[in-house]
């Protein structure tokens, strides 16, 4: 227990200290979030929309930023880690490379967390939503916890197709663009059965439930939830073993 | 006591429908302590050994740390063993050295205060003690080399694997290396395991040299090299074929040959003996080794 807690600490610190070293990108990525958010709102309140849609619109914006961020932090870091020939001293210098990207998936989950409270915060002083709704956004966190699995099961796929086949860029912002838009699309609607079928399309209508009405208990659909993270997770763990036993064959585990 | 025992290890790679066999069954125990050199040609298959060794390619046959099969040691492996490969890529630019060395102690669940002394005395030996907090980016290609040997040698582990540990080193800080490794009472328990081109600093620093060729491991001795000689003549010797023709300079033909396989003396005719100026004692080393078994002309 004690190597997790050293290993989860020394990768929060060293994500830390690069949002330390580079804080203009750091601070211009939270503006940015915002910005984008700021300009949906407007775009919005022009068009005449209601605070119902307001709200909406921002925790389909929420959950989508939330969605990309934690799927690229896998993806970004294991193809980043390959090109700089530091993959191999990953698996090397740790214990158990799954646990370690993981820990990594965590580390991205933490900061992207505080990056979305940060702009929340900001909206909710500049008045663009109630106070209630951000209180919301807070108490929907458990849910994202809970469904963050479902996003590092794609998380490990995609990077297992790194591993294997180098550049997915194209399928990466295919991905991460049009599959999360997709996503927290559909499950802004009533909820269906079929969500769980769909990464994080579960978790994202609960969390979607929960901005629009407050405290919401669906047990179905909180099954749902855990069904879908636990299946995505496994399905995206056991094609990760494949294609790494491939590099492995083929020794270009480090090559890019 | 034998550290890393390798049993019919084998390694092909495919290339298209053809498969190129790179380890071909070697059979080698290592011992506990002591430092390893391994030679080879380009593409002979250094670095797929100590990958294999590190489990980051897979192979057949087995690889035992202290009689465990590697693949039962899988998450136990960072006890046994550190690597280091293609040097300044295995560290991160962005961070500094001491950040590193922090990082991939945090890595293996080891706290940096039981690494801090020594990690210092490692870090002054390659003089970076001054540059512990700049970034790694702004070192040079060199200093980026020893930043990494100093984290593959920061936790004391048991074996430590070094692939071209020199590449990028100036000379001084080669030498200093290579009085590291033969004085440092910690290296002194460990077993290293060192692939490298630089035959210097092979034959200064390395206690068992082997040759890896055609898939095979095949060990350095230098008792086992049979003397070997220069004969100068003021005329090209006819009578035996055995003799090995190296240069005609200034007017002078050189032949070498090995003692114990013929003595040319005995057999050359009085006019070739007498045409003979000189027999010098040839020093039948390291180098003379790795041309001869990678079947390469040097000619000296």
């Amino acid at each position: 227990m004690i190597y997790y807690f050293i290993l989860l600490k020394t990768i929060v610190k060293k994500d830390f200290l690069y949002l330390e070293r580079y804080w203009l990108n750091s601070i211009f990525s939270i503006i940015l979030i915002s910005l984008f958010f700021l300009i949906f709102t407007y775009g919005a309140h022009r068009l005449g929309s209601k605070d119902g849609n307001i709200n909406n619109l921002l925790s389909g914006y929420i959950t989508w930023i939330f969605m990309t961020t934690i799927f690229s932090t896998l993806v970004t870091n294991t193809s980043n880690e390959a090109s700089l020939g530091t993959l191999e001293q990953l698996y090397i210098n740790s214990r158990s490379f799954y646990v370690t990207i993981i820990m990594q998936g965590l580390s991205g989950f933490l900061i992207i967390f505080i990056q979305i409270s940060i702009l929340v915060l900001i909206i909710t002083i500049l008045g663009f939503i109630p106070i209630n709704i951000a209180f919301r956004y807070f108490l929907s966190l458990p849910f994202f916890i809970l469904g963050v699995p479902a996003l590092w099961g794609i998380g490990l796929l995609l990077a297992a197709i790194v591993l294997r086949y180098k550049n997915v860029t194209s399928i990466y912002t295919v991905l991460s663009s049009l599959l999360f838009g997709f996503i927290s699309y559909i499950s802004s609607f009533s909820y269906n059965w079929k969500y769980t079928l769909i990464p994080f399309a579960p978790a994202s209508h609960y969390i979607q439930e929960i901005m629009s009405r407050g405290v919401y208990i669906d047990i179905v659909c909180l099954t749902s939830v855990l069904l879908n993270s636990t299946c995505f997770f496994i399905i995206g763990f056991i094609l990760f073993r494949k294609y790494e036993e491939k590099s492995k064959n083929n020794a270009n585990f480090a090559h890019h | 006591m034998t550290s890393i025992s390798l049993k019919n290890l084998k390694k092909e790679y495919k290339n298209g429908k053809s498969t190129i066999p790179v380890l071909k069954n070697i059979s080698v125990d290592f011992p506990d302590t002591g430092i390893i050199g391994l030679l080879g040609k380009n593409g002979a298959g250094k670095t797929t050994l100590i990958k294999s060794c590190v489990n980051l390619i897979s192979y057949s046959g087995s690889i035992s740390y202290f009689g465990k099969d590697l693949q039962s040691i899988s998450k136990q492996h960072t006890h046994y063993y550190t690597a280091l490969f293609e040097g300044n890529r295995n560290i991160y630019w962005k961070l500094t050295p001491l950040e590193n060395i922090k990082y991939f102690a945090g890595l293996r669940g080891i706290e940096y205060s039981s690494i801090k002394e020594y990690t210092f005395e490692l870090l002054t030996l390659f003089e970076l003690e001054n540059k512990t907090n700049n970034l790694v980016e702004s070192l040079s290609r060199g200093m980026q080399q020893k930043v990494a040997l100093v984290i593959a040698l920061s936790f004391n582990t048991p074996i430590v694997y070094l692939d071209e540990p020199t590449l990028g080193l100036d000379i001084e800080t080669r030498n200093s290396l290579i009085n590291f490794f033969v004085k440092n009472n910690h290296i002194k328990k460990q077993l290293l395991v060192i692939s490298s081109h630089d035959l210097d600093f092979i034959m200064a620093a390395c206690d068992t040299i082997y040759l890896l060729q055609n898939g095979q491991l095949h060990e350095y001795n230098s008792n086992l090299i049979q003397p070997r000689f220069r004969i100068k003549s003021k005329t090209k010797i006819f009578s035996l074929e055995s003799l090995e023709f190296i240069k005609e300079e200034d007017n002078y033909f050189y032949y070498d040959f090995d003692l114990e396989a013929i003595n040319p003396l005995s057999i050359l005719t009085n006019k070739e003996r007498d045409n003979i100026i000189s027999i010098t004692n040839l020093k039948y080393d390291l180098e003379q080794f790795y041309y001869k078994s990678t079947d390469q002309n040097k000619k000296i």
